[in-house]
């Protein structure tokens, strides 16, 4: 009954807090003495409480791995060390947790080298190999999307830098090789990589959607008495349609609702950052802080909780000549360098680079104050790629950074080591059974894992 | 059945060497790539599992398995197990040949998307940064439905661009229309498009401006030889022509012909028109002069009759086009300017727009460049008045065109409130909050006489546009019934054509939406439906093999073609029964490969197939190395690409010519990097509507060009960013071109320098050599590099080069694994026409596999070695590849999904759920 006796309450304070917080923004502090919406924690192990700041989950990836000799960390806390493709981390090494050794082991075993060995970095899952189907797993940002995404008005934030190339690598479709983040088995999340679009995702208001009910219900109709008329797959290709307009009917109540929602939070919700130019960024590294300055406001703005970004795809063609002394392509030219000394150079400078981004992410998270604690104080962030050695190939393990406390449920400063722990011991989709615990959802088995990783 | 038992009599010879080699892997409950052998060998008859023993022959034919590091049957073992599985499937398939397999539900892809919208609204729209991405799957292309998906993101993008779309929409006094501005703008300049249309064609607009050139006066002399022709119709043998045929066929509006023949018969023209009349009488008798003579004379009168006519019409229209004020300046009676011209107008003008070189009404000043009539310029733009035009020329068709252009170009801004408003503040009348619309007797007659005819025109003017506005409201709500019969490829039936009506209604009364944002309302509502973004092909039997109906067939052959929707000729053959027959639907395959719009075959289809597709941005060159690639030979390279298969399609070539063609197409641009002289250039045939600029050079070969494999792009595509890839172009030749598709290297291949001088002084030919010495990657390397390095003189962006940059010579020989000596371009030429029925099976397989938008099937052998041997006994022209597809079963039936719910399929299902290949991560707690 308390939870119900809460909720009037936000109700009631909900609009006048939302009308204080419009305009004013974003030097407000979080105000936890405002009660916040209940969550439907029955179910949930270790719920957060409800008067904390939500927990975030972001992952951000990029390809082709790292230049193997420089991937290591010794030490702990502010004495850690790292190796050198780590350098950008080095001050934010109080708020990092490096780990060693996980893999997926349907990647490692999987005969193509790229693409059978990157769709399942957040899933595990295999990677068909058959002409006629995209078919690999639901991947842990999805999952929490679904769990706790329902509290946002973006039930998460798929971003990219680059396009879906159109053809197929080794008999595989190249969307294997263009997506981390997979709603369903068969169907990738929707990437953005235009920062406009994901701008006014986070930041529009949706109450220009009104005229499109009289299209939904139109069109809904349409899709229900043909879907009398086909059948078996095509009518899961329709249903697929069916879906998506459920989802945004729901999104359009939710877009109404934040009033509500948000006020009892006080998030900020007037944006810190002007609306990006409408097309793609020409400048690589300006599209990606774009991006992650992206991630930041939606996490500032409590839009979503859940968010991933591509810094590239698989066999990127991204060409790195914007880093002082690196010539060429981030996969055909750096990575496959032939161990000449001067591209391998160039390599880690790739490596370095990405992660700034990280750090950047980091960064900004860690000077957002959200009443005594930053966000990243409330968030879990991965940093990663799916090879070590992407030279190689190596699939046998992932090179992975976590930062952020989790809200208090991740301890950093700490270099974790699974290498010779035996394979069941070192499962990536442990480590997501980890995260999922701290987002307090609780899963008995996910991908290849059945218990979350030990001593993390 | 026991485990060395096969289930097939024939493949008995099979099970030992599976069981030896294959079912370590291959069996048991977690088999690799989920092929559990053992089952399909000892327990499955074979014709159940066609595609499965497809795939495993293939295997074990290209001796891909077992895997290199395993244990090896004979070669002798393995010959004898291939032979009695290809005889086993041949006998099977031939039972199940034509099967038309199963096809998923399409989505329209982005490329589809745009083509239809351009081909429903007649608009370019560039989608290219709000369209969904697509994946390739199936023979490797977008169009494949069961490797497309659709989430609420999407979704929201095709709502939003259906708004886009419908914003585009022109809804005026006239029938629904789209056009390439949007919104009230889009009405505005459409209109002045259409009215500028209908006066540049006929000229005689009755007004014009200073400066502006007499245009389109030479019709006077046309016009009077007509009415010479018309007089003397029997003389001259014509009795039975109308004035209106004479006109037609001196390419004259019959209405203006009939008025200039009612001037020239006036009883008592007055001065100085009568000068005219006079002189037009005086044109020769018919009988007075020979035939040859006569036309000449006559042609030369009348030319001289205008000649008469322009000084006497400049003299009294002089410095205006006002007969009032002309009759001033020149002295002559108000009478006399009127008298002319009222009957010949001098008018018409270089520029027959509405502009400001315009006069404005009467009742303003007209002294050009004063601040009123500057004034009317930039808050009223228009004037119409055109008269003459409309009584004495136009057609009623036309009139009704030009009625409703003006109609429309009023209704597109405030036009008449604001000309009411600007005579009221000119007269210091006060005008209050009255507009057009709420505009009072009593206000009309305290006007000055002057004032008061003008302001009533212009009422009448309004209320007739908004008359002609609401009369066109219901058409357009009946027109997007139509778009959407259209759109959504079908007939709609009553029910749906109801809905429509409906939604309309409901937004107009519930919505309270005013007209223009209704019917945009409902457009967006047809194009963000479920009909328009899937290619529905309706199938109710879950079993059966159904035949498809005429507009299923008919977007079928659109979207293969054309990637696009149905034509009004399509639609018609499809309302009409001919696509119910394999003859029918050949004969409009053959039409429509006719049509420009086949270019974008060339575009998709090959594109994708050979890797060329959005090579317009192609971002796989290393900039600061070739710098020029992007700026100047990325677009003329995609264009080759492009413009040769159009030309291999529409030209109807025969298909060898693909990689035999002896001719390039290229621009000058192009030329240059090529080194095709200049000479040889300007000597080459342009090619037909190219807008690049292309021209055809025959005798390629004297150039190192012809057929795919000299493509700029192709040779592009295929290299690494600083260098060329031999290993990448051989894998390219066998995967896309011969079908034959060499496994991917092991992850730790490991992999050689990017760039082709490296420090250590090695070509990458020692490296690959080095590399071959490793006999488990010579097996591939030993088939791969070979051929790319036969093509090792084209460098990474596609340019002929007799040295690497270091200054190294290239060796472009090599050896081929069965020992065939290749020397250069010209050597693999040669050798891939030895592999010439490759080539053709793989052409016929892709192309097969683009057009049902699946995978080929084991039931497709039969339909492909027909198209194989169309090419080998009748040359292979690419129409008669298309027509043996669209007439076979396969491109007319349709499987429902119950047909091939096969025991193993079942089987495979069944292993998936329960886990057999791992959680699928759909649990939930």
């Amino acid at each position: 009954m308390s939870t119900r006796g809460r909720r009037s309450d936000s109700s009631r304070v909900s609009r006048r807090s939302f009308l204080c917080g419009a305009g004013v923004a974003l030097s407000l502090p979080w105000l936890p003495s405002l009660p916040a919406r209940a969550t439907d924690s029955g179910k949930l192990v270790a719920a957060p409480d409800p008067v904390e700041p939500p927990r975030r989950f972001a992952c951000v990836f990029f390809s082709n791995g790292v230049e193997p000799e420089h991937w290591w960390a010794r030490g702990g806390g502010g004495e850690m060390e790292l190796g050198r493709a780590l350098e950008p981390l080095l001050p934010f090494r109080n708020d990092i947790v490096f780990l060693r050794g996980l893999f997926n082991e349907r990647a490692a075993a999987h005969k193509s080298p790229h693409l059978g060995r990157m769709a399942n970095l957040l899933s595990g899952a295999w990677v068909s190999t058959e002409q006629d189907e995209i078919r690999v797993g639901r991947t842990m940002d999805q999952v929490l999307a679904d769990r706790i995404g329902r509290e946002t008005r973006l039930p998460s934030l798929v971003l990219g830098i680059e396009p879906t190339e159109l053809r197929l690598e080794d008999g595989l479709s190249m969307i294997y090789g263009s997506a981390i983040s997979w709603a369903s088995a068969t169907k990738p999340a929707t990437k953005e990589i235009y920062p406009a679009r994901a701008y006014d995702l986070i930041v529009g208001s949706g109450k220009e959607r009104a005229l499109d009910r009289s299209i939904l219900d139109g069109v809904l109709d349409d899709a229900r008495r043909l879907r009398g008329t086909i059948d078996g797959a095509d009518r899961e290709k329709l249903d697929e349609y069916l879906e998506s307009i459920r989802h945004i009917e729901e999104r359009i109540d939710r877009a109404t609702r934040d009033g509500r929602l948000e006020g009892s939070r006080r998030a900020p919700v007037e944006p810190d950052m002007p609306r990006p130019a409408a097309s793609l960024p020409q400048d690589v590294s300006e599209h990606m802080r774009l991006m992650l300055d992206l991630v930041v406001l939606a996490f500032q703005m409590d839009r979503t909780r859940v968010a991933t970004l591509m810094l590239n795809n698989d066999l990127s063609q991204m060409n790195f000549g914007f880093l002082d002394g690196v010539k060429g392509s981030l996969h055909l030219d750096l990575t496959h360098n032939g161990h000449d000394p001067a591209r391998e150079a160039m390599y880690l400078k790739t490596n370095q680079f990405h992660f700034s981004q990280f750090a950047h992410l980091v960064d900004r998270l860690r000077s957002i104050d959200e009443g005594g604690r930053s966000i990243l104080d409330s968030s879990i962030l991965l940093g990663c790629s799916n090879l070590l050695d992407g030279d190689k190939h190596e699939a046998d393990e992932m090179p992975m950074v976590l930062a952020g406390r989790g809200g208090g449920t991740l301890e950093t400063g700490r270099v974790l080591d699974y290498r010779d722990r035996g394979d069941e011991n070192r499962r990536a989709c442990s480590l997501y059974l980890s995260i999922f615990e701290r987002m307090g959802i609780s899963l008995p088995r996910f991908g290849d894992a059945t218990r979350p990783l030990e001593g993390i | 059945m026991g485990d060395d038992v096969s289930a097939d009599p024939d493949l008995g010879i099979a099970v030992p060497l599976f069981r030896e080699f294959c079912f370590e892997c291959h069996s048991g409950p977690r088999p690799k790539a989920r092929l559990d052998l053992s089952e399909v060998v000892t327990k499955r008859r074979l014709e159940e599992n066609l595609d499965v023993w497809e795939r495993i022959v293939e295997k074990l034919e290209e001796g891909e398995m077992p895997p290199e590091d395993e244990a090896q049957p004979r070669e002798a073992d393995r010959d004898a197990v291939v032979a009695a599985i290809r005889s086993a499937l041949d006998d099977a398939t031939r039972t199940r040949l034509g099967d038309p397999g199963r096809v998923v539900l399409r989505r329209l892809t982005s490329a589809e998307y745009t083509y239809t919208l351009h081909d429903l609204t007649g608009i370019d729209f560039d989608f290219s940064d709000d369209l969904p991405e697509d994946a390739a799957g199936g023979e490797g292309f977008a169009n494949v439905g069961s490797v497309q998906f659709l989430d609420s993101a999407m979704l929201e993008r095709y709502i939003e661009l259906a708004h886009r779309v419908a914003s585009h929409a022109l809804i005026g006094a006239g029938p629904l229309a789209f056009f390439e501005h949007p919104g009230e703008t889009g009405l505005e300049l459409s209109a002045v498009e259409r009215i500028q249309s209908i006066y540049r064609e006929h000229g005689f607009r009755a007004t014009a401006g200073e400066q502006a050139n007499p245009f389109g006066l030479d019709l006077y002399s046309h016009t009077f030889r007509v009415a010479w022709r018309f007089r003397h119709r029997e003389a001259l043998g014509l009795a039975d022509a109308t004035l209106a045929d004479l006109a037609r066929a001196e390419g004259i509006s019959a209405r203006f012909a009939a008025h200039v023949v009612s001037v020239l018969n006036e009883a008592e023209p007055p001065p100085p028109v009568d000068e005219i009349v006079e002189a037009w009488n005086e044109f020769p008798d018919p009988e007075s002069l020979s035939r040859e003579d006569l036309e000449q004379e006559i042609r030369d009168d009348s030319e001289a009759l205008l000649g008469k006519l322009l000084p006497v019409q400049r003299r009294l229209a002089k410095r205006s086009r006002n007969p009032d004020e002309a009759a001033v300046l020149t002295r002559a009676s108000s009478d006399v300017a009127r008298a002319l011209l009222e009957r010949f107008p001098d008018s018409s003008q270089g520029e027959p727009a509405p502009s400001d070189r315009d006069p404005i009404p009467s009742v303003f000043d007209n002294a050009y460049n004063t601040p009123e009539r500057n004034l009317f310029h930039a808050r009223l733009k228009y004037y119409r008045k055109d008269d003459f035009l409309v009584a004495h020329i136009l057609d009623d068709e036309t009139r009704s065109r030009l009625e409703i252009a003006w109609d429309d170009l009023y209704g597109s801004f405030d036009y008449h409130d604001l000309l009411l408003r600007f005579v009221a503040e000119k007269h210091g009348i006060p005008l209050g909050d009255r507009g057009m619309e709420t505009l009072d007797a009593s206000w009309i007659a305290a006007l000055s006489d002057e004032l008061r005819p003008a302001v009533e025109t212009w009422r009448s003017e309004y209320r007739s546009m908004r008359r002609a506005f609401a009369r066109a409201e219901p058409g357009h709500v009946e027109d997007v019934v139509d778009f959407a019969s259209r759109a959504w490829r079908r007939a709609l039936d009553p029910e749906e054509a109801g809905r429509l009506r409906a939604l309309y209604r409901d937004l107009r009364s519930g919505k309270r939406l005013d007209h223009p944002a209704a019917i945009r309302t409902l457009i967006a509502r047809v194009l963000a439906s479920p009909s328009f973004l899937f290619r529905i092909e309706r199938s109710v039997c879950e079993s059966e093999t159904v035949v498809l109906d005429a507009y299923e067939i008919a977007s079928r052959l659109s979207y293969f073609l054309w990637s696009s929707l149905p034509d009004r000729e399509l639609r018609r053959a499809a309302e009409d029964g001919e696509l119910d027959s394999p003859d029918g639907i050949a004969r409009e395959a053959r039409r429509m490969l006719q049509d420009p719009k086949v270019r974008r075959l060339a575009v998709e289809f090959f594109g994708q197939w050979f890797g060329f597709y959005r090579f317009d941005r192609y971002r796989g060159v290393d900039a600061e190395r070739f710098p020029e690639f992007a700026g100047t030979l990325r677009s003329p390279m995609y264009e080759e690409a492009v413009t040769f298969f159009d030309h291999i399609v529409r030209g109807d070539r025969p298909v060898d010519e693909i990689l035999f063609a002896d001719y390039v197409f290229v621009d000058s641009t192009l030329a240059e990097h090529y080194g095709i002289d200049r000479r040889v250039l300007d000597a080459a045939s342009p090619v037909e509507g190219s807008e690049a600029g292309f021209v055809r050079v025959d005798d390629a070969g004297a150039v190192h060009r012809g057929g795919l494999l000299g493509l700029g792009a192709v040779l592009t595509v295929t290299s690494a960013p600083l260098r060329t890839s031999p290993v990448r172009r051989g894998d390219w030749i066998l995967r896309r071109v011969l079908g034959k598709p060499v496994p991917p290297p092991p992850p730790d291949a490991g992999s050689i320098p990017a760039d082709d001088v490296a420090g250590d002084g090695k070509s990458v030919r020692e490296r690959l050599e080095e590399h071959r010495r490793d006999p488990s990657c010579a097996r591939c390397h030993s088939r791969m590099d070979p051929l790319g390095f036969a093509l090792e003189r084209f460098g990474p962006t596609g340019g002929w080069r007799e040295a690497y940059r270091d200054g190294r010579s290239i060796d472009d020989s090599s050896t081929l694994r069965d020992g065939a000596e290749v020397g250069g371009f010209a050597g693999l030429l040669n050798a891939l026409a030895e592999r010439r029925d490759d080539v053709y099976r793989q052409l016929c397989e892709q192309l097969l596999g683009y057009a049902l938008g699946r995978s080929i099937l084991t039931s497709d052998r039969g339909l492909i070695g027909e198209m194989v041997a169309e090419i080998d006994e009748n040359g292979g022209h690419f129409s008669a590849l298309v027509a043996k597809i669209v007439a076979s079963p396969q491109f007319r039936f349709r499987r429902g999904a119950g047909g091939d719910r096969s025991p193993t399929i079942e089987l495979n299902r069944s292993e998936t759920e329960a886990g057999r290949d791992g959680p699928t991560n759909d649990e939930r707690p």
